[in-house]
């Protein structure tokens, strides 16, 4: 845990830092050639490493074994090297991500974190880094097609998603089961425990496309955006890290990565510089 | 059967544990009515003469018969219902803790005899009134003293109508001032005819109520006879020995 | 720490979620009763076949000690896993066993109730036997000398007794029985602990969780206590036996 003294110290030294930078760079953009000077004065919880709070696996955004692949990761990665910093992804439930992040247990959280109002009072949200939809799952040969289908129901969500806040809320299921993995969930799908669930469209696609025997009966558009989460009490970093994300948007690093896990350009509203998708929705 | 035919026939008992040869090729019969009692140190086989006959140890070798019917041979299922006729007291009571009085004696007829409960439970409330245990019959043997257990056990045992008695010292564990009840009950069945099988330390209920006694040393009968002999005038040396170390005191 | 309090005992929060959370553990407690009831079962069809005697049953004996030996030795979150994931695909079953919907519980309740009885009734079995053990070999010489056969001497004699000697640890195992219902929450069924981690995972107050606990108390405290009891009762009866 910082002291506040620390943060005091870390914040005016992020502060000059950036105004040099500002000064320096001049005009907008600010790109540079290299990994920048002033921000390895971040203060992290261990010195010259991002430590990254992450629901792995959760394919294709986070999955695999250390040092973990997937969107998530290359992005965090990307920006962590602007930074001039190391990243290391701690695995750890997501019901309670928030909560750890807030609390200090990690620097930020990058894991396909919706941004929500009511999130957004326990965590400070980065500029978005990913539009998404929700897709409502069901298993090969369901006559499910849309979510009206889902009256009476028994589906499922993981536990904290805003798929699952979306399954309690705006459908007329019977009951809604929650499951700690998204992986439970579409197992439980594809055991027939469950008749549909509701999770990230990418997700979703990716377990379609893999052969698991479900599929995408409906993409129901939520407009999420997903943002890095970091504790509101380390608005520097927060700050470091937006100026990093909108670096990598602008010198192609992020295009090149969205390109190599979902073979397509990013939409333009990802790329707009950030603030003004700060979804309230 | 002819009337003097024995109830009881031993005929070349042997049994070990292991290396250890605990009854020699024993000889017994006992016909019906008698009450033989056998004495002897300790170690010498007596007991486990006792449980052989109702084949809670089976023999190495030799046979037993029941009224003619020979029980050493006999599969387990054969051997539970010859056991209905044969009666046994322990030295340790070994009664039910978890059943009254009134009930430890008809769970037997009833559960193996098929006796119906009204029937059963008659029959159990006569037999502990027989044993002058009227007072007790609501009783767990916990707060039963030693000599009252004994006497529930003995009822217990007569609820299945043996047609033989089978007693391992049934006094040696009790206070001194309890082995009189016990006795007394035992001297009443006898009394009554019953066949019994005791080995017992007290000489005086040998002598008062045996029709023969057996003196048993390291798993052999050395001598048996009528009370007034064996305890009397015996024959052997070591039955003199034995006597001479019981009687001093 | 002011943190924690609101984090932790919102009673107010509580209060307004107390419906949900009943909810919930009522089904907790009627997983409890039934995987209890079928585990207590089992574990004594394991015991006696355990004891079974004869050369012919050795077979029948090495087989129950492996069961009792494997399924006391993997934790029950896996044999939960296990079984709901794969028996809904075993196509060999009918499809009443695979996907069973009893008295219209969800099937993953009936998964948890299997799942626990095949753990809890191999912790059973070993009870049952440390208590038919227990009973003195005298009891069941008298029994067989009475005429009364293995069978009618079990279950007349030395089963009553055993019983009774062995109440403290069943007692104990059940508790830990009726907490360990809460694994199959990973199931997704919402008993207790499940409906506690939703609520935390909405409103970000686990405030939920400790009033789950808190009726978990309810049970457990008083059982733990008539297990004092138990074990009081029969410390002063087996005082007094000869």
């Amino acid at each position: 845990m910082k002291s506040h003294s620390l943060r005091l110290a870390g914040l005016v030294a992020i502060l000059l830092a950036v105004a040099a930078l500002a000064v320096g760079c001049g005009g907008s953009g600010g790109t540079d050639t290299s990994a920048s000077s002033g921000s390895s004065d971040l203060t992290t919880i261990e010195p010259g490493v991002l430590t990254i709070g992450s629901d792995i696996p959760y394919k294709p955004f986070e999955f695999g074994q250390p040092p973990y692949e997937g969107f998530d990761v290359d992005v965090a990665n990307a920006v962590a090297e602007k930074l001039g910093l190391t990243t290391k992804f701690v695995k750890t439930p997501f019901d309670t991500i928030f909560r750890d992040v807030a609390q200090g247990k990690f620097d930020m959280v990058v894991s396909a974190a919706t941004i929500t109002p009511e999130r957004a009072k326990q965590v400070a949200f980065s500029d978005p880094y990913f539009a998404a939809d929700q897709a409502l799952t069901v298993s090969e040969g369901s006559d499910i097609q849309s979510v009206d289908d889902l009256k009476g129901k028994t589906i499922g969500a993981q536990l904290g998603t805003t798929g699952e806040d979306y399954a309690n809320k705006s459908t007329d299921a019977a009951e809604v089961r929650t499951y700690d993995l998204v992986d439970d969930a579409l197992q439980a799908l594809a055991a027939g425990q469950i008749e549909a669930a509701i999770i990230d469209f990418p997700v979703a696609a990716d377990a379609q496309d893999s052969g698991e025997g479900v599929l995408v009966a409906q993409t129901i558009p939520t407009d999420e955006y997903y943002g890095m989460a970091f504790s509101p009490d380390t608005p520097e970093l927060t700050a470091a890290v937006n100026k990093a994300l909108q670096e990598i948007k602008d010198d192609g690093t992020y295009s090149d990565i969205y390109n190599q896990w979902f073979k397509q350009d990013p939409p333009d509203e990802i790329l707009k510089p950030g603030g003004e998708q700060n979804a309230q929705k | 059967m002819p009337p003097d035919a024995p109830l009881l026939r031993l005929e070349g008992v042997t049994k070990n544990f292991g290396k250890l040869e605990v009854l020699r090729s024993i000889d017994l019969e006992v016909t019906p009515g008698e009450v033989v009692c056998i004495i002897g140190p300790s170690g010498s086989g007596k007991s486990t003469l006792l449980r052989c006959v109702n084949q809670l140890e089976p023999t190495t070798a030799g046979k037993v018969y029941l009224e003619g019917e020979e029980i050493t041979a006999c599969k387990e299922r054969e051997a539970d219902v010859i056991r209905r006729r044969i009666g046994m007291v322990f030295q340790q009571f070994n009664l039910f803790p978890h059943k009254r009085a009134r009930e430890t004696g008809p769970l037997a007829p009833e559960t193996v005899l098929g006796r119906r409960s009204a029937e059963a439970d008659e029959r159990g409330r006569a037999l502990l009134e027989r044993v002058g245990l009227s007072d007790k019959v609501d009783e767990y043997p916990e707060r039963l003293s030693g000599g009252q257990q004994q006497r529930v056990a003995i009822a217990r045992a007569l609820a299945m109508d043996p047609h033989v008695m089978l007693f391992d010292e049934v006094t040696s564990a009790l206070d001194p001032e309890l082995v009189k009840e016990v006795l007394d009950v035992m001297r009443e069945l006898a009394a009554e005819g019953m066949t019994m099988l005791v080995v017992t330390h007290e000489m005086g209920f040998a002598r008062d109520v045996a029709s023969r006694v057996v003196f048993m040393d390291e798993g052999v009968i050395v001598e048996e006879g009528p009370p007034a002999e064996v305890l009397g005038n015996p024959r052997e040396e070591r039955t003199k020995r034995f006597l001479g170390l019981v009687l001093a005191h | 720490m002011d943190v924690v309090v609101k984090q932790y005992f919102d009673f107010p929060f509580m209060w307004e979620h107390s419906g949900v959370v009943l909810a919930g553990f009522w089904i907790t407690v009627q997983l409890s009763l039934w995987a209890g009831a079928f585990s207590l079962i089992w574990g004594l069809i394991l015991a006696l076949l355990r004891s079974l005697p004869g050369r012919w049953a050795k077979p029948v004996r090495a087989i129950t000690i492996a069961y009792i030996d494997v399924f006391r030795g993997i934790p029950l979150l896996i044999i939960i896993l296990l079984v709901g994931g794969s028996l809904a695909f075993i196509s060999v079953l009918p499809r009443w066993l695979r996907i069973p919907e009893f008295f219209g519980y969800p099937e993953v309740f009936w998964y948890g109730v299997m799942a626990i009885t095949i753990t809890y009734g191999a912790y059973f079995a070993e009870v049952y036997r440390a208590g038919i053990d227990a009973v003195p070999r005298g009891q069941i010489e008298a029994s067989r000398s009475l005429g009364m056969g293995r069978w009618a001497t079990m279950r007349f004699v030395t089963l009553p007794q055993a019983i009774r000697k062995v109440l403290p640890p069943f007692l104990n195992d059940y508790t830990a029985l009726m907490k360990d219902t809460s694994l199959v929450s990973v199931l997704g069924l919402p008993e207790a602990v499940r409906v506690g981690r939703e609520l935390q995972s909405e409103y970000f107050n686990a405030s939920g969780l400790i009033l789950g606990a808190l009726l978990f108390l309810l049970f457990t405290l008083p059982l733990a206590r008539l297990v004092d009891r138990q074990i009081k009762k029969q410390n002063i009866r087996f005082q007094r036996a000869p």
